[in-house]
């Protein structure tokens, strides 16, 4: 154990030295204003009309705008897994041109953070979240292949007709592992793969209808099956997948798409991602914007009603815009983060009727962070720099580890990630007595808390600004400066003064508007 | 150590004869679960189900245990004297060979399919009768399980609450350095709290539960500090021993559903050796836990299930290990009214595929469970989403109820 904790202490030292000087003064490093401000990407203003109308007529009066270091955060954890890290806050304040937040947003897709985030959470969906070894090793080889094509702007419809219809053995074509994921006792469970199928690209619950028609929905079990048999046959062998045999392949909906020849699972694919099917960007639609709202648009996201559905306009018209630009998924993300949904505040005046403005979106939904949420903003607020691909090769193999079994003990969501979760009791546990947020956060000179002490001074104002920018991404105020102030002067000394900011970082990492999306 | 005084038997009996019928219905309830999960799949020919002198017996002998004609691998000396206190089921198959498909399995009675996560037989047990006492959860896994029970569609607040290390408090008290700094701590919380105006109500709950159970006089029932040292030997020495003491004290404290978890059964290879030093383990402090529970009385209020996520093969392989075989496998039962010392099923001697006409599905095991626990069998409860789900598939056995 003391071997792990001096090796963390030596990766955050290496993270932490030199960097503190500049972040904890205001930004000296260069702000991103050479970037060329995005256009406000497609169905934006069509989106925005669209729900300001549903709040006219339903009589609803929006949340007032958020503050751009609010939407900074949401758009950070909702795109790298993490909150902003106070060098990315000094230079984000630091850009005083208009359009920061689109010019923000447009360079964290560029970000390898963002690319391995998003493939992480579409893998899950793709590939479920099994948990044993080998299974775990197949599911990092996708997450790195997802990752690539976001990171070279692949179209989403050749990606997902790679998925479907791809050949060869999982380790030298990690897309297959969409298909191998379904492997139970050597034999690829063809159902498991229509519900996957369905849920995923047609944002369509058929599972039920696996074993009897569907009760409320129209879907029969002949659907279902026709929808497997494209899977029907398939057999892992040393040289790929063989088809042997398998039932005959019907399209469970719009047949006059379904390509007359080729392999069955190259006429799916091609069938799925046709741009006369509505459902394909339908369904991705509502699953980005679950994704950057912590909720999807309908609930549950895989389960999307039909196109042009009462009270659904904005994912058509996000979906249109999908098919028209190509299936850009980064144009597809822009979009919703630029949406005036999106960059509404959570805070509402008293007797407000929450509930009824979230349904129509006209307050940020407040949710609980996932797991790796919650740890990726602990471990980034322990740090002052980014800690990203750059990072050093320890930071980061001890950010996996320590993810990975802290993602364990919160209770991993499994691929079904946009389902609410209520806050529970073990996690409440978790964050307030697990070594793992002391560790990170305690003051030492090797965490960011120690550092900001140490820098800080007898500058009680500078500090705690500096600890709450790093963990909640906003100042103290005026209530909290009243209380916390005279703590810090009190203390004598640097240790005392870096044990009173350790226990206010304890109290920030554990306060709801940590822990929750806001 | 005897099982139940025939006095009170006697009075209970009486009781009965007093008692309205419904109001027996319920007193003869059970209250709690206890699950022991041999993890990594058991082997039942070096358990419950040993056949020495065969070809597939391996190198094990048989010991005799209290209930006649039931012998059990004399790797459980101990374990002998008690296990008559429960029924032993030899023909247990289950559809599924894969470690976490397998644990799903037995841990819920369902097969995994489609996007609906079944909860465990403990969630279940939580859920159907929930337990009114705060400073305690409901639902316990002791022990490094790799796929602890969890609450599934009945919601994350009934996956069991996990002690990886059993006599210790975890993460039910802060770090020993930073305990004098607690108060500090919480002042400052409920500051930034009272300015957090976002969605309240909904996130306070857990924030208050857990802060009630770190207060909570009833959380010593995880340490062991006034156990005799007697007790603490007789259960052995080391963390599973420790689950099994911790679990007595859960379940007096009316905790809900436990489940301790002991590993090294995944014996590929060298079979014997593993199931050998998983014995050396196993058989002290199930035994002493058998006894504790009959001595206090909370063997008719406890069911007891004694078992992992699938067997072994009865050929045993180059490696001289055994693999996964859900074909016909052993686990224990008893407790909570169900029926003691008998013997259910049987396994070809000779190691053939089919276990026996005499087959007793995982589904039925855990209908066995839920029946005992007093919850009806052909319950649906409802997913989120407002789809109903059958409680369970399987039949009760009726011989043991």
């Amino acid at each position: 154990m003391t071997g792990a904790r001096a090796l963390t202490a030596a990766a955050l030292a290496i993270l932490v030295g030199g960097a503190v000087f500049a972040a904890v003064r205001p930004a000296s490093r260069a702000a991103p204003r050479s970037l060329p401000a995005p256009e406000r990407a497609g169905a934006v203003a069509a989106v925005d009309a669209s729900l300001e109308a549903r709040w006219a007529a339903e009589g609803l009066t929006p949340a007032a705008p958020a503050d751009d270091l609010a939407v900074l955060r949401r758009l950070t954890l909702a795109l790298t897994g993490t909150v902003p890290s106070l060098e990315e806050i000094r230079r984000f304040e630091a850009d005083a041109a208009p359009g920061r937040l689109d010019r923000w947003a447009a360079a964290l897709l560029d970000d390898p953070r963002f690319h391995r985030s998003f493939a992480e959470r579409l893998a899950r969906v793709f590939a479920g979240s099994h948990a044993g070894a080998f299974v775990v090793y197949r599911r990092d080889l996708l997450v790195d292949w997802l990752a690539e094509r976001l990171a070279r702007r692949e179209p989403f419809d050749a990606v997902v007709r790679e998925l479907v219809s791809s050949e060869g053995l999982w380790t030298g074509s990690p897309e297959v592992n969409f298909i191998t994921a379904a492997v139970v006792d050597g034999k690829v469970d063809e159902d498991q793969l229509a519900a996957r199928t369905a849920r995923a690209f047609l944002g369509v619950r058929m599972d039920c209808a696996q074993c009897h028609d569907h009760p409320f929905a129209d879907w029969k079990q002949a659907q279902f099956k026709g929808l497997a048999a494209f899977y029907g046959g398939l057999k892992p062998s040393p040289l790929g997948l063989e088809r042997a045999g398998g039932g005959e392949p019907h399209a469970p909906f719009g047949a006059e798409w379904l390509p007359e020849r080729g392999r069955p699972r190259e006429r799916l694919a091609a069938w799925l991602t046709d741009a006369r099917n509505p459902r394909f960007a339908r369904a991705t639609a509502n699953r980005v914007w679950g994704l950057m709202f912590g909720r999807p648009f309908v609930e549950p996201v895989d389960d999307v009603p039909p196109a042009g559905t009462k009270g659904t306009e904005a994912l058509d018209l996000l979906a249109e815009d999908f098919v028209r630009s190509g299936y850009d998924l980064r144009r597809l993300v822009l979009a919703v983060a630029a949406s005036r949904a999106f960059r509404l505040s959570s805070d509402l005046p008293e007797g407000a009727p929450r509930a009824a403005l979230e349904k129509a979106w006209a307050v940020f939904p407040v949710t609980p962070l996932r797991p790796e949420q919650l740890i990726g903003g602990l471990l980034q607020a322990g740090s002052v720099r980014t800690i990203d691909r750059d990072s050093d090769l320890v930071t980061r193999a001890i950010r996996v580890l320590r993810e990975k079994s802290f993602v364990a003990e919160y209770g991993d969501p499994g691929a079904d990630e946009l389902a609410e979760r209520p806050a529970t009791i073990a996690q409440a546990l978790l964050r307030m007595n697990h070594k793992l947020p002391d560790e990170v956060l305690e003051a030492n000179p090797f965490t960011a808390t120690g550092r900001v002490a140490l820098m800080a001074g007898g500058d009680g104002a500078r500090a705690l600004e500096v600890t709450w920018l790093a963990l909640v991404t906003r100042r103290p105020t005026e209530a909290e400066r009243a209380k916390f102030l005279p703590w810090l002067a009190e203390a004598r000394g640097g240790g005392e003064r870096g044990k009173v900011l350790g226990d206010l970082a304890w109290a920030l990492f554990n306060s709801a508007e940590f822990s929750w999306n806001h | 150590m005897e099982p139940l005084s025939r006095r009170s038997l006697l009075a209970a009996a009486a009781a009965a004869a007093l008692m309205p019928r419904g109001v027996l219905g319920a007193a003869a309830r059970a209250k709690s679960l206890l699950v022991i999960w041999l993890e990594g799949g058991p082997s039942q020919l070096e358990t419950w189900d040993p056949h020495p002198g065969t070809a597939i017996g391996g190198q094990v002998g048989a010991a005799r245990t209290r209930a006649p004609g039931l012998e059990i691998a004399d790797f459980y000396p101990r374990v002998a004297e008690q296990v008559h206190r429960l029924s032993v089921l030899r023909s247990v198959v289950s559809k599924e060979g894969d470690h976490e498909r397998g644990t799903y399995a037995v841990k819920t009675g369902h097969r995994p399919e489609g996007a609906t996560i079944h909860p465990s037989l403990g969630a279940i047990a939580c859920h159907e009768a929930p337990v009114a006492e705060r400073g305690l959860p409901p639902h316990v896994s002791l022990g490094k399980a790799q796929w602890p029970a969890r609450g599934g569609f009945l919601g994350p607040g009934l996956d069991a609450f996990r002690i990886v290390n059993p006599g210790t408090l975890e993460n039910l008290e802060p770090p020993a350095k930073v305990r004098a700094r607690e108060e500090r701590r919480l002042e400052a919380l409920r500051v930034v709290e009272a300015g957090f105006g976002a969605a309240p109500g909904r996130r306070q709950e857990a924030l208050d539960g857990a802060l009630a159970m770190m207060s909570s006089p009833r959380r010593r029932a995880f340490v062991l500090d006034d156990e005799p040292k007697a007790v603490r030997q007789a259960y052995g020495d080391h963390p599973f021993g420790r689950g099994c003491l911790v679990a007595r004290r859960l379940l007096e404290a009316g905790v809900r559903a436990v489940e301790v978890t002991l590993g090294g059964f995944d014996s590929h290879a060298g079979n014997h050796e593993a199931h050998r030093a998983a014995a050396q383990v196993l058989d002290p402090a199930l035994s002493a836990l058998l006894a504790e529970l009959a001595e206090r009385d909370l063997l008719r209020s406890t069911v007891v299930l004694v078992t992992g996520e699938f067997g072994r093969t009865p050929k045993i392989n180059v490696a001289g290990g055994r693999d996964h075989w859900p074909h016909g496998f052993s686990c224990l039962l008893g407790g909570g009214g169900i029926a003691g010392g008998q013997v259910i099923g049987e396994t070809d001697p000779s190691g053939a595929k089919a276990a026996t006409a005499s087959a007793v599905p995982v589904e039925d095991v855990a209908a066995t469970v839920l029946a005992a626990l007093g919850v009806d069998v052909r319950l649906e409860l409802e997913t989120p989403e407002g789809r109903p789900i059958p409680v369970t598939k399987g039949t009760p056995i009726r011989r043991l109820l």
